[in-house]
């Protein structure tokens, strides 16, 4: 067998440790053994695999059964070829079992910190900040009296009292921090919890893993298994994007494919699923049109049981079996219509003033910026004490015109008062404007991007066959921005159809979100009380689910779109 | 970098060997020496009241021998408080003892989510059924199964609470206005005598009005309720908003509001207008007290609801102080959850002014007369005697569901784009629909 040598063109390696360096020593024994933990966890995997057929289906769906059956399966097949490799002393077999180990060593790790409890105690994390808050004051402090030094570089004596400070500051720093958030305390919770033997056992095993991978990785295992410092630079990539990588599949992907399952059953979240197949997305969907003899009659006879009207124009009316949903789907739809042009035209125009060179333009950007960086719940707070009715500020102005235009023209006019987040007819453009308002600074950025790479000598050629600022505008930076206006129009799409938070704190508080009349009830908000009020999960993954059909289909059409205008059909 | 000699690292690792046995050896000693630690969360309207329940649970934790309540302020109704804890439940993360509003404790109940304390009632020293309000005790020993009251005990309650009109009195005299609390004295409070002082006020200006009320079923239900209707039938298993004496209850309510002049758009929050002298008369519960202590700059007091056709449709508000089923020491969370409902901590809470003590007895009731202001603490007491409707939970179908069909629709009557003859065609359909499953 072939030892691979390393790439004469990288830099030259570091010195290999001595044969008598007791952690060389160790490194190399590990690594002896790594066939065997690799057959070890072979086993541990298989044996999962056969307690997981004996146990039945654990009260699961079998598709979700299926699902956890998999993870032991794949786990047992890596484990298996890395055992293989490794007794080969392939390069592919020390990536298998660093992989296999690593995964292995997770699963352990935070089974373990799960056991102790400790991800039930990040709720207390925001306690623990307040309470350290002076000491990392301090250390800051500290930070900051490091930079005395550069006027020091001089003197060394009193670079080395700044030194000291520094560090003393830093330790001090350091105690304080540990006694404010109750370290000791901590730890001893922690090691408390070691008593346990199935805990001791993951930790043992966490630290056995973490052994191997170290030696497995070290310069040691790449010698040993002949790899490349090529293959060590793909391991680190790996390891480096493997917190997104996991956190992606454990917190994105398998809950999507989760929602999706449960989206086919009924399920409440405490007791056991049922599967429904496809029912809740054929109650979702049903409607029934009626042509009525008689508009004026309030409740047809010809109504399937179950079924409420939507909405009638004229003797056609609609009905459906989920009347809410289709209130929402009509209410976004019309949102939508408001909100983008509010959201894009105006950052077009004020991109373009951006796009200037004038002193102090800088300022105007980030002005602009504000309420995109803005948190929108307090936003929109903001928003509704502006809105009130009887005290607001919007209606004081309203109020104060009306008596001024009356006063100076002689004219009568009416205080209109208008009760903007009360009446089914303003309340839904009032909150258009409002998201209008927190995303128009951050289409205005995309868009002076975009402007920004538009060639200077456009504009010069057609200033100098007479064309005017306008002009420029509607032929020079309308077209060439429109891939970022496809962008922007995409991006507000999206985020126009998910609509949430706007509405839950606008219209929520004395009355339930969505109101008045369900007027600004937005598939988002419907989403949300079905599941969490209702408790209705699975009925509420279908109304995503439906959600996501529907975004993804305007999507795909703005994409088609835009792809017809780049080929100029 | 230093040299190392192989003394100091020797020393290192004694050191550390020492240290791991001491820690080791207290954790031992701290496991012996701790309590158990009771998690306890209440729905507090701001810091003040926050505050109180931190001090009663350091008075609890002193009071019970092993026992350390730790409590945690829970978010507002609007951030979601019980969606929150019900998902907590789901993930095990729950409380031991929470607070949970009346309506709510069918939800959770059948859910799992709370414990039967029946047990431990009954070998609790003391402890009697009776000792509290009889209306919220109906659906706290409500067995779902039988359809009776006597069963189980899903908790006690913290607290009572019923609708007052807090009345701006300088706005009054300014109207020139009959006093209400003395028409109320004299047995005149009705709905016409609240229609005439509240015309009065309307008529002081376009700026001024007359009567407000925040758009949730408590204040729209008691002018169904006070009609003889209300929401659902006498067995509470399905919707009967469309009886005639519910769909009277609701004309006389679009009625006040189609009056020129005469109340704060539905939908629109009544109580900063009120705060800020421009309402003459604000329909809420005794949780807007602490508000209008700190923040009314007017002469201000309260005055029964008036009385409908039907007297005592006043509703009788309730929450209870509940245990997770999960808990994993309900024994202490009982001794706990029994002790927040000690008369003297129940004082220490209703001194706050947000509420009336859930145990019935004289002392309770001097205690709280003495809460002021308002002067006429006894418009309360008044209501509650006459309240007639207990804030219940929904065992047979979903309040949620319920009330997400139903608010939406009042408020399509209100604002006039529902007529009332449309209302009480389709009304029941849909909301049995949505919460019975018919």
């Amino acid at each position: 067998m072939s030892v691979r040598t390393a790439d004469p063109r990288r830099p030259a390696l570091p010195a290999v440790p001595s044969p008598r360096d007791p952690q060389g020593s160790l490194k190399r024994g590990l690594l002896t053994i790594v066939p065997l933990l690799q057959a070890i966890l072979t086993v541990v995997g298989v044996g999962a695999v056969i307690a997981l057929l004996l146990a039945g289906d654990l009260g699961l769906p079998l598709p979700l059964y299926l699902f956890v059956l998999a993870v032991p399966i794949l786990f047992s097949v890596a484990a298996a070829a890395s055992t293989l490799w490794t007794l080969q002393r392939t390069a592919r077999g020390r990536v298998a079992a660093i992989i296999v180990d690593y995964l292995a060593f997770l699963t352990a790790f935070l089974l373990l910190l799960h056991l102790q409890g400790v991800f039930v105690g990040f709720g207390d994390l925001a306690d623990v900040f307040a309470a350290s808050l002076p000491w990392m004051v301090v250390a800051l402090i500290a930070y900051l009296v490091g930079y005395a030094t550069e006027w020091t570089t001089r003197r060394p004596t009193a670079t080395r009292v700044i030194t000291i400070v520094r560090y003393g500051l830093f330790a001090v720093a350091g105690v304080g921090f540990l006694a404010a958030i109750d370290a000791v305390h901590g730890a001893l919770e922690l090691l408390r919890g070691l008593a346990d033997p199935v805990n001791f056992g993951l930790a043992v095993v966490s630290l056995v893993l973490l052994g191997f991978l170290i030696a497995l990785w070290g310069i040691e295992g790449r010698l040993r298994f002949g790899a490349t410092l090529g293959d060590n630079e793909l391991l680190d990539g790996v390891l480096l994007i493997s917190p997104n990588l996991l956190g992606f599949l454990g917190f994105f992907a398998g809950p999507l494919l989760f929602s999706l399952y449960v989206s086919l059953t009924d399920w409440d979240a405490f007791s056991d699923p049922i599967f429904l197949g496809l029912d809740n997305y054929l109650e979702l969907l049903s409607v029934q049109f009626l042509w009525l003899s008689d508009p004026s009659v309030l409740l047809p006879t010809e109504l399937n049981r179950g079924f409420a009207e939507v909405f009638r124009i004229g003797p056609l009316m609609m009905a459906a079996k989920d009347k809410l949903f289709w209130l929402s789907l009509r209410n976004i739809f019309v949102f939508c219509l408001i909100a983008i042009p509010l959201a894009v035209i105006p950052a077009l125009f004020i991109a373009s003033l951006l796009n200037t060179r004038v002193r102090g333009i800088r300022i105007f950007r980030t002005i602009y910026f504000i309420p995109t960086v803005a948190g929108i719940v307090g936003v929109a707070i903001i928003w509704k004490q502006l809105l009130d009715q009887t005290v607001g500020w919007i209606n004081y102005g309203v109020t104060l015109t009306v008596d001024f235009l009356n006063a100076m023209l002689g004219l009568s006019l009416e205080d209109p008062r208008i009760a903007w987040l009360s009446d089914p007819v303003t309340a839904l453009p009032i909150i258009a404007v409002v998201f209008a308002w927190t995303t128009v600074g951050f289409n205005s950025v995309i868009y002076l991007a975009g402007m920004q790479g538009i060639s200077a000598d456009l504009y010069e050629a057609a200033t100098i066959d007479g064309a005017n600022r306008w002009q420029r505008f509607i032929h020079i930076t309308i077209p060439s921005v429109s891939a970022t206006t496809f962008f922007v129009i995409a991006t507000t799409t999206i985020l126009a159809f998910q609509l949430f938070t706007e509405v839950w704190v606008l219209t929520g508080g004395v009355q339930p979100p969505g109101g008045p009349n369900n007027a600004t009830m937005t598939p988002a908000l419907y989403l949300y009380n079905s599941g969490f009020q209702n408790f209705e999960f699975g009925y509420a993954s279908a109304i995503a689910w439906a959600l996501f059909g529907i975004i993804f289909i305007f999507t795909l059409m703005q994409f088609r779109r835009q792809r017809a205008e780049a080929r100029g059909v | 970098m230093f040299p190392v000699s192989r003394a100091p690292r020797r020393m290192a690792v004694v050191a550390t060997a020492v240290a791991t046995a001491a820690l080791v050896g207290s954790s031992v000693a701290v496991a012996a020496q701790d309590d158990v630690t009771v998690t306890f969360r209440t729905r507090p309207d701001n810091e003040a009241e926050a505050q109180v329940y931190r001090d009663i649970a350091a008075q609890i934790s002193e009071q019970l021998d092993g026992i350390t309540v730790d409590y945690q302020a829970g978010g507002t109704e609007t951030a979601g408080y019980q969606d929150t804890l019900k998902t907590e439940a789901a993930a095990g993360t729950a409380p031991d003892v929470f607070w949970i509003p009346g309506t709510d404790v069918a939800d959770f109940g059948t859910r799992g989510i709370i414990g039967d304390m029946r047990s431990f009632a009954d070998a609790t020293e003391g402890y009697s059924d009776d000792g509290f309000y009889p209306g919220p005790m109906f659906h706290l020993t409500f067995d779902p199964e039988t359809g009776e009251p006597g069963g189980p005990l899903w908790g006690l309650p913290r607290d009572v609470s019923t609708f007052a009109l807090y009345l701006n009195l300088d706005l009054l005299a300014e109207a020139g206005a009959e006093d209400p609390r003395e028409l109320a004295a004299n047995g005149e409070w009705t709905w016409e005598a609240f229609e005439e002082v509240g015309e009065a006020v309307a008529a002081l200006g376009s700026d001024v009005k007359a009567y407000g009320a925040n758009a949730w079923w408590g204040p729209y239900g008691v002018w169904l309720n006070g009609a003889g209707g209300g929401f659902f039938n006498e067995a509470r298993d399905a919707c009967a908003l469309d009886t005639p004496e519910s769909i009277a209850g609701l004309q006389q309510l679009v009625d006040v509001y189609a009056k020129d002049n005469f109340a704060v758009a539905y939908g629109e929050d009544s109580e900063p207008p009120f705060l800020a002298g421009t309402v003459g008369m604000f329909q809420n519960g005794r949780w807007a007290t602490p508000n209008m202590r700190t923040n009314a700059n007017f002469d201000w007091d309260v005055v029964a609801l008036p009385d409908g056709p039907v007297p005592g449709g006043n509703w009788l508000f309730w929450g209870a102080y509940t245990v997770n089923a999960a808990s994993e020491h309900p024994d202490e969370a009982w001794q706990v959850l029994y002790a927040l409902t000690d008369p003297e901590i129940q004082k220490t809470v209703s001194e706050l002014g947000a509420n009336i003590p859930s145990r019935v007895g004289q002392q309770g009731i001097d205690d709280f007369l003495t809460f002021t202001p308002p002067a006429n603490n006894q418009a309360f007491l008044d209501g509650l005697a006459n309240s007639s409707v207990a804030e219940g939970p929904l065992w047979a179908g979903s309040w949620p569901q319920f009330d997400q069909v139903m608010g939406p629709a009042i408020q399509g009557v209100v604002n006039g784009d529902i007529s009332v003859e449309e209302f009480q065609a389709t009304i029941c359909a849909e909301a049995n629909a949505a919460a019975f499953g018919d």
